[in-house]
């Protein structure tokens, strides 16, 4: 996962705190493991601040490590939302969980890892027991774009700094200036950023999955890291609108036909069905203790 | 594909009451420019490259460029140092706040056809996408303007799709082009 001797030792100096952190969350201890987080923190930044002068790529590993530890401290907050109930929250920690996900996939170069492949596979299976389908997004105009880097207009020539990347260990972002008039909000499928969406209550029938899942938790049915993907189906179950009359009357749906001609056999009526499907995973396997790589 | 306005599919963004719905829907359309004498002054001059275009946005003042447009500079004067890129005076930089690529209208220079365009757009949107998620696909919106050299005339190529549709539109025009030799 690192291709530097220093970032390589720190990352194994850190195995065994992160494993006991995954088992933490597995068992749904979310203070403890912020605790092992913290300590985690405390480390690698010693390291940071001790590696001050090295090399460009050595700097910018260490930005890696502090985000697979914010990867974890957002996951383990996304369960804990859940485990409380707390749905709306839990939706903005998960887009966190994926957004630090997705900096440490772009910054290893998509370095094969069994622990990340879980947590892409998961937080994807997680996403999709959300309501959450259209989002908001707004359109505006700006005058200019400061670099977070050089400080000067990240599109001119003179700032040599591109966003997204990273220097010296630190990410290249643009902060916009001036913002001149905003023209219209939009609904989208794909925005920048899914936690512009409409609230709905915790306790609103839009987060019914998600609130079998809170049941499936705290029964001990079902741990965090055995959640495994969703399957889809259909099923006939009875029709709770169903009323038997005779059939030459006319029929309760208010179609205007006669029962027989209608609605008759509608006794039974197919229905979605999702079957929120487990796995057992050792921690020990998504995570060696002592593997080369995570 | 066709000349002459011929869209793939339309109505990708609906108006209601003043809020936007926008779908997956693809267009791809080749237009002939009627107005191109700005582009013709560009295109004559032989400059062997391109030149970003701002344009009037809606109800923004001023005129705008896309908001990829100065990633996308970037990104060419990084990997492309032998293109020369222009850009025309802006007054700002549009924001949409969507996660799609909205690249800047263009103007192609004499040394650059259209899919050898289309395959850097592509190529930048690969390098932008690192680190996506699995499920995560890169919706792309462009226009291009360029010069016909078989009708002789001023084309604006439009497109709006995911990036697999941008490289399946390489393909065809390429294989067009093949075949009219």
């Amino acid at each position: 996962m690192f291709s530097t001797e220093q970032v390589n030792a720190l990352f194994q100096k850190l195995r065994l705190r992160i494993l006991h952190a995954l088992y933490q969350i597995d068992g749904l201890c979310f203070e403890e493991c912020e605790k092992d987080l913290t300590e985690m923190r405390a480390v690698i930044n010693a390291h940071g601040q001790s590696w001050h002068s090295e090399i460009d790529e050595v700097l910018n590993e260490v930005y890696v490590v502090n985000r697979f530890v914010d990867l974890l401290s957002s996951y383990s907050t996304t369960w804990l939302n859940i485990s409380k109930k707390k749905y709306s929250a839990s939706w903005g920690s998960l887009q966190s969980s994926m957004d630090h996900l997705r900096s440490v996939k772009k910054f290893t170069n998509g370095t094969s890892s069994i622990i990340l492949d879980f947590f892409e596979n998961q937080l994807i299976e997680l996403e999709k027991l959300y309501p959450y389908k259209i989002f908001v997004s707004m359109g505006a105009s700006v005058e200019w774009f400061e670099c977070s880097i050089c400080g000067k207009d990240m599109d001119s020539l003179e700032c040599e700094h591109i966003k997204g990347e990273l220097y010296r260990g630190k990410l290249a972002y643009a902060t916009a200036k001036k913002i001149g008039s905003i023209d219209h909000v939009a609904m989208v499928k794909y925005p920048q950023d899914k936690r512009c969406v409409i609230q709905y209550d915790d306790d609103g029938p839009q987060f019914k999955l998600v609130r079998y899942v809170t049941d499936l938790l705290t029964t001990k049915t079902m741990s965090p890291f055995s959640f495994h993907h969703l399957e889809y189906s259909k099923r006939m179950e009875t029709n709770p609108d169903f009323r038997k009359l005779p059939r030459n009357e006319k029929c309760y749906c208010g179609s205007g036909k006669k029962f027989k001609k209608c609605c008759e056999d509608k006794k039974l009526v197919e229905f979605d069905h999702v079957d929120i499907v487990p796995r057992k995973t050792e921690l020990s396997n998504i995570f060696p203790s002592s593997a080369g790589a995570p | 594909m066709n000349d002459n306005s011929d869209k793939s599919n339309q109505g990708d963004e609906q108006e209601l009451s003043g809020i936007h719905f926008l779908d997956d829907a693809e267009t791809c359309e080749f237009t002939v420019v009627e107005n191109d004498d700005e582009f013709r002054t560009y295109h004559q001059e032989s400059q062997p490259g391109l030149k970003i275009i701002a344009q009037k946005y809606r109800s923004c003042e001023g005129l705008l460029v896309s908001p990829e447009a100065g990633d996308f500079t970037k990104w060419l004067r990084r990997n492309h140092p032998e293109l020369n890129i222009g850009i025309s005076k802006k007054d700002g930089i549009l924001v949409l706040h969507s996660s799609d690529y909205w690249m800047p209208l263009v103007y192609l220079g004499s040394n650059i056809a259209l899919p050898i365009y289309l395959n850097l757009v592509s190529s930048y949107i690969f390098a932008r996408m690192k680190g996506a998620l699995r499920n995560e696909k890169a919706r792309v919106h462009l226009e291009a303007v360029y010069h016909d050299e078989k009708e002789g005339v001023s084309k604006k190529f439009h497109y709006e799709g995911d990036s697999e549709g941008l490289q399946k539109i390489i393909k065809k025009i390429d294989l067009n082009r093949f075949l009219d030799k």
